[in-house]
């Protein structure tokens, strides 16, 4: 057994350093590769899935606020609807009222022209019937004035006013 | 042409002969520990090309072990170990692949003959390296046993005899199995190690220039397969140690 070690070149002393060594290696590989290696794998496992998980809520987040956005635009709509056809129907209202309005006041505006018209009417009839008789007397006066005395000029004056009149009602 | 299958001394400190594949070995220790002090210093929240690189190794590492250690909880427990074998024996193959590696040294006098003597061999070429290797993962998984099983874990291997003869025997088997894992262990490593080394010296001695190429190439594929091998079994060993023994009678 001895010559079979010895001619293998197996020595105690060269195995028992070789486990050392080995030993040695082992440890500073634990404490500069692996331990420090493991950790930042560790460590980014940990990230990815924190990040994952906090990807996934802001997703049902975005989910929830989408949902609610469409809500909202549901009722924003619905209330448009409504608000458009309230806002239809005073316009329509409105428009009538007004339309009555314009209307009654146009109908006064006209009566009153009309009315303001007949009086204008009026007040030149009577100055067109003062002048003519104004003209009438002048005429009178001019031509038999020399003739006649005050109480005849006064009574064919007052003859020529009742002719005058009468052609003016013919007139009209 | 000389080939020894035990490594050469080269001096001898403190009593305990200093063969070159002991060097290679120390050396190789040292060039992963500067590397991993290197790294641990690149080491940050948002890694660089070098840290980018060691984690994509460790997870994948990491993951192709799951199936082997029946999860990523145990891949993480024995990783330390593991990956520590799988790192040190690639690196110690891979090295041995370095020109100046078994080919710069001197040469004395053996028995009237001149010998070359190499300052540097391929680490596990070397029995002592590979032994220890296999003694470290195997008393590992027992350690590993003793803690998760406590007593019981050495129940597949004390069985009364007045109770089931035929566990007893098993008992034995699974005693003698425990040496064979040493061994097959030791033995697999550096003999496809070693054979690499003499296949590469025969072929640079017939052919030194281009024919070795190819060699190169399988050396670096037969290195980096013999790590995940031997890295492998010591995951199973040890994953295995932790499942309480169920006898059958």
């Amino acid at each position: 057994m001895e010559s079979f070690i010895h001619s293998f070149g197996i020595e105690w002393k060269l195995l028992i350093a070789q486990i050392i060594n080995f030993g040695i290696l082992a440890f500073v590989l634990f404490k500069l590769v692996y331990k420090p290696l493991l950790k930042v794998l560790d460590d980014r496992t940990a990230m990815v899935k924190d990040a994952e998980e906090k990807s996934s809520s802001i997703e049902a987040k975005l989910q929830e606020i989408k949902e609610l956005e469409e809500k909202v635009l549901a009722e924003a709509r619905a209330n448009g609807a409504k608000l458009l056809k309230d806002a239809e129907i005073s316009a329509k209202e409105l428009r009538n009222k007004l339309e009555i309005d314009a209307h009654n006041h146009a109908e006064k505006i006209v009566k009153e022209a009309e009315a303001r018209l007949m009086a204008d009417q009026s007040k030149r009839d009577a100055e067109i019937r003062k002048e003519i008789v104004s003209v009438v007397a002048t005429a009178i006066e001019a031509t038999v004035g020399k003739y006649l005395d005050s109480g005849a000029k006064q009574k064919l004056n007052d003859e020529a006013t009742k002719e005058t009149l009468k052609v003016e009602s013919f007139i009209k | 042409m000389h080939i020894s299958i035990s490594p050469e001394k080269l001096f001898e400190i403190g009593g305990v002969a200093i063969t070159n594949a002991f060097l290679t070995n120390i050396l190789v220790i040292v060039l992963i520990i500067v590397l991993s002090a290197i790294f641990y210093k690149k080491i940050k929240k948002v890694p660089g090309r070098f840290q980018a690189l060691g984690e994509i190794v460790l997870e994948q590492f990491m993951e192709f072990m799951d199936s082997f250690a029946g999860g990523r909880k145990n891949v993480r427990k024995f990783l330390p170990l593991v990956a520590t074998i799988f790192f040190l024996v690639l690196i110690s193959n891979w090295i041995g692949t370095v020109p100046g590696i078994e080919s710069i040294g001197y040469y004395m006098m053996e028995d009237g003959h001149e010998v070359f003597v190499p300052f540097f061999r391929t680490a596990n070429s070397d029995l002592n390296m590979t032994l220890a290797l296999a003694i470290i993962v195997v008393i590992g998984s027992h350690l590993v046993g003793l803690k998760h099983l406590g007593r019981h874990h050495f129940d597949k291997f004390l069985v009364n005899p007045l109770k089931s003869p035929i566990g007893f025997f098993v008992g034995i088997l699974e005693a003698i199995g425990e040496i064979s894992r040493i061994v097959s262990l030791t033995f697999r490593l550096f003999g496809n190690i070693f054979a690499g080394s003499v296949l590469m010296l025969i072929v640079t001695f017939l052919v030194p220039y281009v024919i070795p190429v190819p060699f190169l190439g399988l050396e670096l594929f037969v290195g980096f397969i013999q790590a995940l091998v031997f890295a492998v079994l010591a995951m199973m060993f040890m994953a295995g140690s932790t499942e309480a023994h169920h006898q059958e009678h």
